[in-house]
């Protein structure tokens, strides 16, 4: 643990390897995936939260960051192009937290002024920090969302050690969307904890008391999960965290999660916390869950992953006009 | 380098540099075994002992001939004596050349003997190389560390784990609970019938429990339905039956809930047993499987107007919505 700790000390800038943009790792048959893909620009990450599957993932405990831009980009470039007619949603944030390093690294105001050139594809930075001052001001064209991974106060302060408290992110959102941008809200990892229905009814009510729900363009809601051998890890690295001891089960797609029955408690009761703020047109969508969970929470499954990707597109062309044209489904299910 | 005949009372035995006491755990039969062939034969082979600087003699090998000697009042004994200025890492390959049975005759024994030769301030390189090769375990940098956390298991754990002949993926898996929780297990030993995976079983799903519900072990010794089992007059095995059962309900109190559900909705409709009704208990998987066992094809219309009565449609309808 003290070399994976340790290692978080340490940030490298490093050229690109192979090849950076692929699909999100988690895909499985059983379980819906969004079809996002990602662009691993950063490797590692400063914060240490306590169920981050990176600490039994990544061998090297160094954070790097790919300063190779061009190289990023050129790569991004030619896969978009292959598919003109699909919009790619790219994340930077696979690997490590797209923002928490960029006051040192300015890597993500290079990629956001790139992707305000693309037609097809836009950039999602996903983070748990408040590091936006420094792209404020850049030209983004509405192609970057800018994300956070959310928790409630409690969560935020025993298992995300080291991350912006939950004022100074909703702080930051404000102002974010001040700068014109659209932004995306992951309630992921939801987990279960002492009085955890009145933390995420307080998290939603703090977070939309001020927020322009037309500004969200999606919102993701998930549950703890990780690999089986992240157990030990977790609790040997976190002696004090309560998380792995919660009621879990093997999935199909071998990670641990809550049973179904608490998951989906879990997510009605965040689902009609945040539609008392959202209208219809907000897309809500479930991470790396199964149709049944989908109809039980949503009322509805998407008939692939390749449907959910294209409900993204259909989406963001609807609201904002992002893409070309209209988005076609045969476009997006193979 | 030859025999001298040495006061037992001048050799340093439990105090030796070398003593494995507190490092290996050996069978009574080779003890017993030994006694009769030294009442035999009388003590045949000199013992062996290392000279410090301060002229002290530390016991190498010859625990036993010297345990008889001094039981027998005998005084002195033959001994071949190392000079000081003998490596330590010779008389640690001389030890294991000299013990080899017992060293590896359980992974928790040849994990202690390398907390024993690390005990003597032998550098970590040799051991990993010189040590740990032989003895048939793959090191990493931090099997050392891993090592020392098996030997700091309660040592009545660490005896089971002998007798059990625990696995070295088994004996690190018991270092990731509490010296409270383990010594409880041992504790239970005498009434429980524990096998290596049924005390890993009980261990996990008790730490969970406990931390889950923010509970200690005194909390949980008291719980009536704990308190119930273990003082009933059950055998060892029924007893550890109902405690894993008991352990388990707390643990997963939904699965158990909604699995129980679906169990009671099965067993009222009185299936013929030819007809099975299963699905997936971790509850992940809304499916129902229906099997049917046929034998005799005069039953066959028997069992399809079962099927498809409204009672069993009912049932299938109520499961699946629990799943």
């Amino acid at each position: 643990m003290n070399t994976f700790k340790e290692g978080k000390k340490t940030v490298l800038e490093v050229s690109k390897r192979g090849e950076a943009m692929g699909r999100c790792a988690t895909l499985n048959s059983k379980y819906l995936c969004c079809n996002v893909h990602v662009l691993r620009s950063v490797h590692n990450c400063p914060f240490e939260c306590s169920y981050c599957f990176l600490q039994n993932y990544l061998n090297d405990g160094t954070i790097k960051i790919v300063d190779d831009t061009r190289a990023l980009m050129d790569e991004v470039r030619a896969k978009i192009h292959n598919e003109p007619s699909k919009l790619f949603r790219i994340g930077t944030w696979e690997l490590g937290d797209s923002l928490a390093l960029d006051l040192k690294t300015g890597q993500a105001a290079k990629l956001i002024m790139e992707f305000a050139r693309f037609k097809n594809a836009v950039l999602e930075l996903k983070t748990k920090s408040d590091c936006i001052d420094q792209i404020l001001d850049i030209e983004h064209r509405q192609n970057t969302i800018v994300s956070w991974s959310l928790n409630t106060d409690y969560v935020i302060r025993s298992e995300e050690s080291g991350t912006a408290s939950l004022d100074r992110r909703i702080a930051s959102i404000h102002k974010i969307i001040d700068s014109g941008y659209l932004i995306g809200l992951h309630f992921d990892p939801m987990i279960y904890h002492d009085s955890w229905e009145d933390g995420y009814r307080t998290l939603v009510k703090e977070l939309f008391s001020a927020l322009p729900a037309e500004r969200v363009a999606w919102i993701s809601i998930g549950s703890l999960r990780f690999n089986p051998e992240m157990k030990k890890k977790i609790e040997n690295n976190y002696p004090d965290s309560r998380l792995t001891s919660a009621e879990m089960v093997l999935g199909d797609d071998a990670k641990v999660r809550y049973v179904k029955p608490l998951r989906v408690r879990m997510y009605k009761l965040l689902n009609e916390e945040l539609n008392k703020h959202i209208s219809q047109t907000n897309l809500v969508y479930l991470c790396m869950e199964r149709w049944d969970v989908w109809e039980k929470v949503l009322g509805y499954h998407p008939e692939s992953i390749g449907h959910l990707d294209y409900i993204f597109a259909k989406s963001l062309y609807e609201r904002y006009g992002i893409g070309t044209e209209p988005p076609e489904i045969k476009h997006y299910i193979k | 380098m030859s025999i001298q005949q040495v006061n037992i009372n001048n050799i340093l035995i439990d105090n030796s540099w070398f003593s494995l006491k507190k490092y290996l755990f050996e069978s009574s039969e080779a003890q017993s075994f030994l006694v009769n062939s030294f009442d035999k034969s009388g003590i045949l082979y000199p013992v062996v002992l290392y000279k410090d600087n301060k002229g002290l003699l530390h016991l190498i090998d010859g625990r036993k001939r010297l345990q008889y000697a001094q039981q027998n009042n005998i005084q002195k004994i033959n001994a071949t004596i190392l000079p000081e200025a003998t490596p330590i890492a010779d008389i640690i390959i001389l030890i294991l050349c000299n013990l080899r049975n017992y060293i590896e005759s359980s992974v928790i024994n040849k994990v202690q003997f390398i907390c024993f030769a690390k005990s003597l301030n032998i550098p970590e390189s040799w051991l990993l190389e010189t040590l740990c090769v032989p003895l048939g375990l793959k090191p990493d940098a931090e099997f050392l560390s891993v090592c020392k956390r098996i030997y700091n298991l309660p040592e009545k754990i660490r005896i089971f784990c002998h007798e059990k002949k625990y696995s070295l993926k088994q004996l690190i898996n018991l270092t990731y609970h509490s010296d409270n929780l383990l010594e409880q297990l041992a504790e239970w030993k005498s009434i429980l019938h524990l096998t290596a995976s049924t005390l890993d079983e009980i261990a996990v799903n008790l730490r969970d429990y406990l931390k889950a519900e923010n509970r200690n072990m005194e909390d949980f010794l008291k719980e009536p339905d704990l308190l119930e089992i273990l003082d009933s007059s059950l055998s060892p095995r029924d007893k550890t039956d109902k405690l894993r059962q008991l352990l388990y309900l707390k643990r997963f109190p939904t699965l158990s809930n909604v699995n129980d559900k679906i169990c009671d909705t099965i067993e009222k409709l009185n299936l013929p047993e030819q007809i099975i009704i299963k699905w997936d208990n971790t509850l992940e998987n809304k499916n129902v499987d229906l099997n049917i066992h046929l034998n005799d094809p005069k039953k066959w219309n028997r069992l399809l107007d079962t099927l498809n009565s409204k009672k069993i449609k009912d049932a299938l309808g109520s499961i699946l919505n629990e799943l």
